[in-house]
């Protein structure tokens, strides 16, 4: 468990010097101007070179299994975890698949879609309850995104039926 | 004075329309739930519930902010107090004694002591709030970019004093906040910066997804990984709720110390309700009789800290109206939703919007009467959420913060960034991160720029300009000392028992 946190740490740590490093380099393409007039360079360099001074003190820690940071205190806030990756990973995806399915599926079938998949992840004991779980989340959030709060969603013959039978 | 009475006057006769009521009601009804709940704060609130402003007035969208901060402030009491599970970060000082009564029979008192707390510290606050807000407001008139720059500046590295984790990694999350912020066209030459060719990016990263991702589906992802919130529900019984004379005579103090220390504390940088409430504690512990109690259910534990988290939100208001600079990540998302309403405070923000801000004042007496009047009698009730299942309850959170962050700009790219940034919330945490500072400095990085270049373009270049002024000088002095200070008495305490010890050889020696 705590091979995985460090392995984990090691990740995050030398993403966050990629990311410092690929900004400094960014921001070395924009004039930097002079110092009584900057140039939009000026501010993306400092904090760039800045960043990456700090994520190459924390990488050095990170991989010197010296530990700078504190380790996450146990949370009173969070009971006891175990991992559900297929979870995590099946929400993040239907995050990704939603603007994908939106307009081509429209509101309805594209939220009861997802909702659907995120309930059969997270209890995937019940799909066929889920199903009806789902649809009921899709046309209670239509109903007050869209009648309610007046947002446009992406409509077709299944919103139009719900909106006139609304009406 | 009359400025103050008439101002008032004209909130509450703003505030008490029946539109307003309702968005109050609807906050403080939402913020409790939110606040019940364990893992989502005030924070991850109002991020989720930020699309929903979009069909509210400004004036609207504030009083509805205002009603979900204080409601999620109280609502985290209530489990702590009863089920020794703290709703979120301030409330985990209230479990100590707070359960400790509910054990012991007494739970009921601990709420009411814990709600009246919460309405004479929010009423207290708001006095603060008006009088502190007008008067930092006239002053800021005054002030300079570099001056601005010394606040944004001194604010951040406060922040990272204070925040509670490695120094370090609030750091690191505060610079990849201010170099998010710079994505965009550049405000003075109007050349793009990091857009590499997406036009979107053009008017800079949207606050609502960033915000929405790190603290909505990243809390999501988080929570998937936990057990079911609650198996065993403690009812309190109506009678049970009034507490006796002598509980009453002990905490009404208590009360009044937590909420004059938590409204200057909400002042500071920071997470100011978490430390009010640790703060007011020890104090209470400190100057207390009866300091044994405290840890076994001593009611002064109940009452001090609950006023001191919430006098802190009055006190957290107090730089985003009168300088429009947020000092606490859940301020960032409060001057985002204004933001989203196209307005910009500052300085000027008192005197330009009297109507919004004196409202918002008299909804925040409105929402704390609110809070009182129904959660005490529905405690039952807002406990009884914790009893909805995770797997409904997290799809829900995400269908809300992907069809609020389409409604805005009917925007794929904004779901996207809602999805990665809900990825890299979730990694932040899992190794010790804590992405509220980003979130603060993407919202204040924008003003340090902007006050940096017009500086040292009035001055003409010179830095000496910029940092030797005298309030800049005192406010970089202040942040500096925080990290000198605490430095300078490790190593006094490291030397003083060396020093006593070498006394003590010499001594015998003799």
């Amino acid at each position: 468990m705590e091979a995985k946190s460090r392995r984990n740490q090691k990740i995050t740590s030398s993403v966050l010097f990629g990311f410092a490093l690929f900004y400094l380099l960014s921001s070395f393409r924009l004039s930097m101007g002079t110092l009584n007039n900057p140039g939009p360079g000026l501010i993306p360099v400092g904090i760039g070179g800045l960043l990456l001074l700090c994520t190459t003190v924390h990488l050095m820690g990170v991989f010197a299994k010296k530990s700078l940071a504190r380790e996450p205190e146990a949370d009173e806030t969070r009971p006891a975890r175990g991992r559900n990756y297929p979870a995590i990973l099946g929400i993040l995806a239907s995050t990704i698949v939603y603007p994908v399915i939106l307009e081509p599926l429209k509101f309805l079938v594209s939220t009861t879609t997802v909702a659907f998949v995120m309930l059969v992840l997270l209890k995937p004991q019940r799909p066929f309850s889920s199903f009806f779980l789902a649809l009921g989340m899709a046309v209670a959030s239509f109903v007050i995104f869209s009648r309610l709060l007046g947002v446009a969603l992406p409509s077709g013959f299944l919103e139009n039926l719900l909106f006139q039978i609304g009406r | 004075m009359l400025d103050i009475v008439q101002g008032l006057w004209g909130g509450f006769a703003t505030a008490l329309k029946p539109l307003y009521l309702y968005y109050a009601l609807l906050g403080t009804i939402l913020g409790t739930i939110t606040g019940v709940l364990p893992g989502l704060g005030p924070l991850g609130a109002m991020a989720i519930l930020l699309s929903f402003t979009l069909t509210m007035d400004a004036t609207g969208a504030m009083i509805f902010f205002a009603g979900i901060y204080y409601g999620a402030m109280y609502g985290g009491s209530t489990t702590s107090i009863l089920l020794n599970i703290p709703g979120e970060a301030a409330s985990v000082v209230t479990c100590i004694d707070g359960h400790k009564m509910t054990q012991k029979g007494r739970g009921g008192a601990a709420l009411t002591v814990a709600a009246i707390g919460s309405f004479i510290a929010g009423t207290i606050s708001i006095l603060g709030l008006m009088i502190v807000a007008l008067f930092l407001s006239d002053i800021a008139l005054r002030f300079g970019p570099a001056e601005f720059l010394a606040i944004g500046v001194s604010g951040l590295v406060l922040l990272v004093r204070l925040s509670g984790g490695s120094i370090l990694q609030s750091l690191i999350m505060i610079l990849v906040g201010m170099a998010l912020a710079t994505v965009g066209v550049d405000f003075l030459t109007g050349l793009e910066r990091f857009t590499y060719g997406i036009q979107e990016l053009g008017q800079g990263l949207e606050f609502l997804p960033v915000a929405m991702g790190l603290f909505g589906i990243a809390e999501v992802l988080t929570t998937v990984e936990q057990k079911e919130f609650l198996q065993k529900v403690t009812k309190v019984r109506l009678r049970e709720l009034l507490p006796t004379r002598h509980e009453w005579n002990r905490s009404v103090p208590s009360m009044f110390r937590g909420s004059f220390l938590g409204f200057v504390i909400g002042l500071v940088p920071g997470p100011s309700p978490v430390i009010a409430t640790f703060v007011s504690y020890i104090f209470e512990k400190r100057i207390s009789k009866r300091p044994e109690e405290f840890g076994k259910g001593a009611i002064e534990g109940v009452a001090g800290p609950e006023a001191a988290n919430n006098a802190a939100v009055g006190g957290a208001y107090v730089p985003l109206f009168a300088l429009g600079i947020p000092f606490t990540p859940a301020m960032a998302v409060v001057l985002g939703a204004l933001m989203l309403h196209g307005l910009t405070p500052g300085p000027n923000f008192i005197k330009a919007k009297p109507d919004l801000f004196w409202a918002v004042i008299a909804s925040m007496y409105i929402g704390n009467l609110m809070l009182v009047l129904l959660n005490l009698p529905l405690v039952n009730v807002f406990v009884s959420i914790l009893r909805v299942p995770k797997n409904i309850l997290l799809p829900a959170i995400v269908l809300i913060c992907l069809i609020g962050v389409y409604s805005v700009n009917a925007s794929p790219l904004d779901l996207l960034l809602l999805a990665i940034f809900g990825f890299i919330g979730y990694a932040l945490r899992e190794v010790g991160f804590q992405p509220a500072p980003l979130i603060l400095a993407m919202v204040i990085g924008p003003m340090i720029e902007t006050s940096l270049r017009q500086s040292l373009n009035i001055t003409g270049g010179s830095l000496g300009g910029v940092i030797f002024r005298p309030i800049c000088l005192a406010l970089y002095t202040i942040a500096s000392l925080t990290f000198i200070v605490p430095v300078v008495l490790k190593w006094i305490g490291k030397t003083r028992p060396a020093a006593r010890l070498a006394q003590d050889r010499a001594a015998d020696d003799a």
